[in-house]
């Protein structure tokens, strides 16, 4: 079990050890301790050690204290984890407690955020069911006072020491994450990330000391095809982090990804498997073959005035072969087209992606009397998990003609 | 003040003929004044050919659907590269400079600031900002970025050469700080169509009234450079052996920076930054015709136009593996950089 | 119909370099401008040349006609200029250069084949303006003058001998003497006083931005006055002017 606590005053932080210890007791088990507190380094240290005294004469565990990642954090190795974040915080505070303490010894996935409160009746019934420990540290309130619980996570067993959650270097695995169900594990993100995790850089710009405070179990990442950033492999192995790279320029690397990500966020967690799945069946009701007329060429274009053409090797392509539609294109994977080009291909279908205007539309229909339909879903740009229901729609828009949103 | 440049110019034959001028020599000169001429034409028919004939599918007459389309871009490429052209030799003129070139007046990198903005906007709902493929915005950007250049680019009321390079690269490094910025911001959905603006594109159906103003701007700063291609000459003295021969240097530097920024402002929003084009156009034309400003100004804007025509044309038969054709900025900066490297090492060499 | 100059001050920024410099000179002469280092010679003369930036006052008629009210082209055409150090930031031959006297004046081929004999500069035509000596670009740079000027009209030279060798210096000399005679004032800023005595009909000598002496060569550069003025003893053998240098010795001494 790991418990991270972040105390700014050093009597604070020898009542938490006291109370945590206790409950540590109460609970039976071994645990980790990772405390941060805000106020000085050699305080903090002092009372690390107090606590690893403590609760190695308590309970059988080996404790280590290491002091490395930026003075961040100190850790207390010991067999399994939970988190638990205290930052100050000093009004309103009626009762603390330590909240669902229980599921994270059956390796459940769960994040509280914002304040916990307990109340006692409820406290109460927990001891009544069996539950062993004071889950609602009473003690605490009048002296640790202003300590608000921000955030409460826990991971299975297995997990690294001192390590949380999954940073991820590309939007479109991290669309995933969030699929899955997993947004909350998410401790670092690119700018274009949908997420409150810092940003810790993207596909080909990392920002190492963001990963480290970041301090992720996994990173997750979209190598370019120039191959993986030298610095995350490095950054990643100094902080013990393990690096997960899927290139996605197919729909099969967009599979693979969605089929290998969970066991890569947490082993253990049949409900993102079974999620997972969800996903990549989506996906393939989307690409299924599809009663289609082989003389009418389909030409995929990104929305906007770049021209970039979608060609048979990207995963749009790829969804389209998948479906039986010709591709205006014959090979290659994105390609720059000139209207005159476009103009040569005579496609039968015009198929913008995204919400961008297309200035060109008319001109080329005007020319090659193709059909100009819209599918104004950005999502369609980002070779994420979450394909299957926007390609449905692009389905759908190619066989009625409507638009695909 | 004086300053010492180099020469703004490129070989001359240096053998001494050791006698007085004879109607010999002046023969031979006018004959290869000739030839260079017809180089120079011949050179711009190739480009023409080329550019009409090269298709995504080798070589082949235009069919009917898609002359206009190749006519197009033919007349686009050659508006703006003669607008280039011609800038680059004004300008290297007005900073007595043969490294100058119309970016340094930080007009593209304004243009590309302008039109990263309203992307953005754009990005956040604004769309209409940029409806029409960047072009008020690249409008606005350069001209601005004239304007501030040359604000800071005047001492005591005049333009200063020198002051006006530095001023033109601080704005163009803040700008293009600043594009950065901006692109950072983002989303990466929206940033295709920026990149494509950033590498130049040549519209295959210009928009009519940029390309009329473009045209008509070049020709009548065109007709002027022609009638003040002596003065321009004058003006590669020192300052005051310029004023002494009788050229009103403030006046003239006026005009030059002003004409040089809107030739390449409006290349900038027909076309996109295009590199190079400006400053190699004006090279070519010294090695063949001397450093005579009478034969640049001609020769200049019609090598610009030689030049943007045959790298539009280039760029669709190199093939780059699995990805279409090149944008054209990249030609244009791939066949300039090492004309650039050359020119540099020359002058290098010369006055070490 | 003279150089009539009234008052002339330049500033260089706050710097006076010239000071209520009152003086005339009447065409058909030689004027040598004298003086050490930093005394006002070149920024008099580049204020009546008219290429002088920055600040100024005192008035400089030309036949009747002030120099500073005309437009530059207009000044061109009366006043034609030899900068101390020519520089040409183009590659042009030396005829380019030459005929750069016609850029923005009109001047006839005649005109300018006269100013290529009279300083014999045609084997330097259809070389590189950059390749030459310095001597050479000299005599390219005072033809170019020399085209660029009529007859009866002001020609100003900064400095044109001091890169040439003695030949030249010679040729140089009588071309200007042949203008002055056919009725142009030439004013010539000249560092060596032994040429300016041999040149000039009348000096001008400049000291601290004022004018200390100006008159005929005889009366103004007598032995007593350049001795006191250069600090150096001057001595007439026949009709020149030679300095008694003891160059050997300075070291010692000082």
């Amino acid at each position: 079990m790991q418990v991270e606590l972040l105390l700014n005053e050093p009597e604070h932080l020898r009542l938490a050890v006291g109370a945590f210890a206790e409950f540590l007791e109460a609970a039976g088990q071994g645990g980790v301790a990772v405390l941060g507190a805000l106020g000085l380094v050699n305080e903090r240290v002092h009372h690390a050690r107090l606590l690893a005294g403590h609760l190695r004469k308590r309970r059988q565990c080996s404790i280590e204290l290491t002091n490395e990642l930026a003075e961040a954090s100190i850790h207390i190795g010991l067999r399994c984890e939970l988190r638990f974040e205290l930052l100050h915080h000093l009004d309103g505070l009626d009762r603390f407690g330590l909240m669902d303490l229980d599921r994270a010894t059956v390796g459940g996935r769960w994040g509280i955020r914002g304040w916990c409160r307990v109340p006692k009746e409820e406290a109460g019934d927990r001891t009544a069911q069996g539950h062993r420990g004071p889950y609602c540290i009473a003690p605490m309130r009048s002296v640790v006072g202003g300590i608000l619980v921000l955030v409460l996570t826990a991971c299975g067993d297995g997990s690294r020491d001192g390590c949380r959650g999954a940073a991820s270097l590309s939007p479109a695995i991290t669309l995933t994450i969030v699929a899955l169900g997993a947004g909350d594990t998410v401790v670092g993100r690119t700018p274009w990330c949908e997420s409150d995790a810092p940003v810790v850089g993207s596909l080909l710009d990392l920002d190492a000391e963001a990963l480290v405070a970041a301090n992720p179990c996994v990173v997750v990442v979209q190598p370019p095809a120039q191959g993986m950033d030298g610095g995350l492999t490095e950054v990643a192995a100094r902080i013990g982090a393990q690096v997960r790279a899927w290139p996605l320029a197919t729909l099969t690397d967009v599979r693979t990804m969605v089929a290998e990500l969970p066991a890569a966020l947490d082993p253990g967690d049949q409900q993102l498997a079974a999620r997972a799945n969800e996903l990549i069946a989506a996906m393939d009701r989307a690409c299924a073959p599809m009663a289609w007329d082989p003389a009418r060429t389909v030409l995929m274009v990104q929305a906007g005035d770049g021209r970039l053409a979608f060609g048979p090797s990207t995963y749009l392509g790829e969804f389209l072969a998948a479906c039986g539609v010709p591709n205006a294109l014959g090979n290659g994977a994105w390609q720059t087209l000139d209207l005159e080009d476009m103009v040569e291909l005579k496609p039968a279908i015009v198929l913008t992606i995204g919400t961008a205007p297309s200035p060109w539309t008319a001109e080329v229909a005007a020319r090659t009397g193709a059909r100009i339909v819209a599918a104004d879903d950005d999502a369609l740009l980002v070779p994420s998990g979450t394909l299957g229901p926007s390609l449905e729609r692009v389905r759908a828009a190619l066989t009625t003609g409507d638009p695909a949103r | 003040m004086s300053d010492r440049c180099h020469p703004a110019c490129g070989a001359r034959s240096t053998t001494s003929t050791g006698s007085r001028r004879s109607s010999a020599d002046t023969a031979n000169a006018a004959r290869s004044r000739t030839t260079a001429w017809l180089v120079i034409i011949a050179l711009a028919g190739l480009a023409v050919l080329l550019r009409l004939m090269l298709g995504a599918r080798g070589w082949s007459w235009p069919t009917s659907d898609i002359v206009d389309l190749r006519m197009g871009a033919l007349v686009s490429a050659a508006v703006a590269g003669a607008s280039l052209g011609s800038s680059g030799v004004l300008l290297q003129a007005l900073l007595r400079n043969p490294l100058a070139s119309p970016f340094v007046l930080g007009l593209s990198s304004g243009a590309g600031l302008a039109v990263s903005v309203a992307s953005l906007a754009a990005s956040w709902g604004a769309a209409w900002l940029i409806a029409d493929g960047g072009m008020v915005a690249a409008s606005l950007g350069s001209a601005l970025a004239l304007i501030l250049v040359v604000a800071a680019g005047r001492r005591h009321g005049a333009i200063d050469p020198v002051t006006l390079l530095l001023a033109g690269v601080v704005v163009a490094s803040v700008a293009g700080a600043l594009t950065i910025l901006v692109q950072y911001l983002m989303p990466p959905s929206s940033r295709g169509d920026l990149m494509a603006w950033a590498m130049g594109r040549i519209p295959e159906l210009p928009e009519r009234v940029p390309l009329m103003a473009g045209a008509m701007l070049l020709a009548s700063i065109g007709w002027w450079s022609v009638m003040r291609a002596r003065w321009l000459d004058a003006a590669c003295t020192a300052d005051d052996e310029a004023s002494s021969l009788g050229v009103d240097l403030p006046v003239l530097r006026w005009k030059l920076v002003v004409f040089s920024g809107a030739l390449a402002g409006s290349s900038v929003v027909l076309c996109g930054p295009i590199a190079f084009v400006g400053f190699v156009a004006p090279h070519i034309a010294r090695l063949l015709l001397g450093a005579g400003h009478r034969g640049l100004v001609v020769a200049s804007p019609i090598l610009g136009a030689t030049l943007l025509i045959a790298a539009d044309a280039l760029r669709r038969v190199v093939p780059i593996p699995g990805s279409g054709t090149l944008p054209v900025a990249v030609v244009t900066a791939v066949l300039g950089g090492p004309v650039f490297l050359w020119v540099l090492r020359r002058h290098g060499g010369r006055h070490t | 119909m003279s150089l009539i100059l009234d008052s002339i001050c330049v500033w260089h920024g706050a710097r006076a370099a010239v000071h209520g410099v009152s003086v005339s000179a009447p065409p058909g002469r030689i004027v040598a401008v004298i003086g050490r280092n930093g005394s006002g010679k070149s920024s008099l003369v580049r204020a009546i040349a008219g290429v002088h930036v920055g600040r100024s006052s005192g008035s400089a008629t030309w036949q009747g006609r002030e120099l500073a009210a005309s437009t530059a082209a207009e000044r061109a055409r009366r006043v034609a200029y030899v900068a101390q150090r020519p520089l040409v930031a183009a590659n042009f031959t030396a005829r380019e250069v030459i005929e750069l006297a016609g850029a923005v004046v009109p001047r006839s081929a005649e005109h300018i084949e006269r100013a290529v004999d009279a300083l014999a500069v045609h084997e330097l035509l259809d070389r590189s303006f950059a390749a030459l000596s310095g001597g050479e670009q000299q005599r390219v740079v005072l033809a170019r003058a020399l085209a660029q000027h009529d007859a009866g009209g002001l020609l100003i030279l900064d400095e044109p001998l001091s890169a040439m060798d003695l030949a030249e210096q010679q040729r140089v000399a009588g071309a200007l003497q042949a203008v002055a005679s056919a009725g142009s004032l030439v004013l010539v800023v000249l560092h060596d006083l032994a040429l300016a005595d041999a040149l000039a009909h009348s000096v001008w000598w400049m000291e601290a931005g004022r004018l200390r002496a100006s008159g005929l060569r005889e009366a103004v550069l007598s032995e007593t006055a350049l001795l006191e003025g250069f600090g150096v003893p001057f001595e007439r053998v026949g009709d020149s002017l030679r300095p008694i240098v003891a160059l050997r010795g300075a070291a010692a001494e000082g």
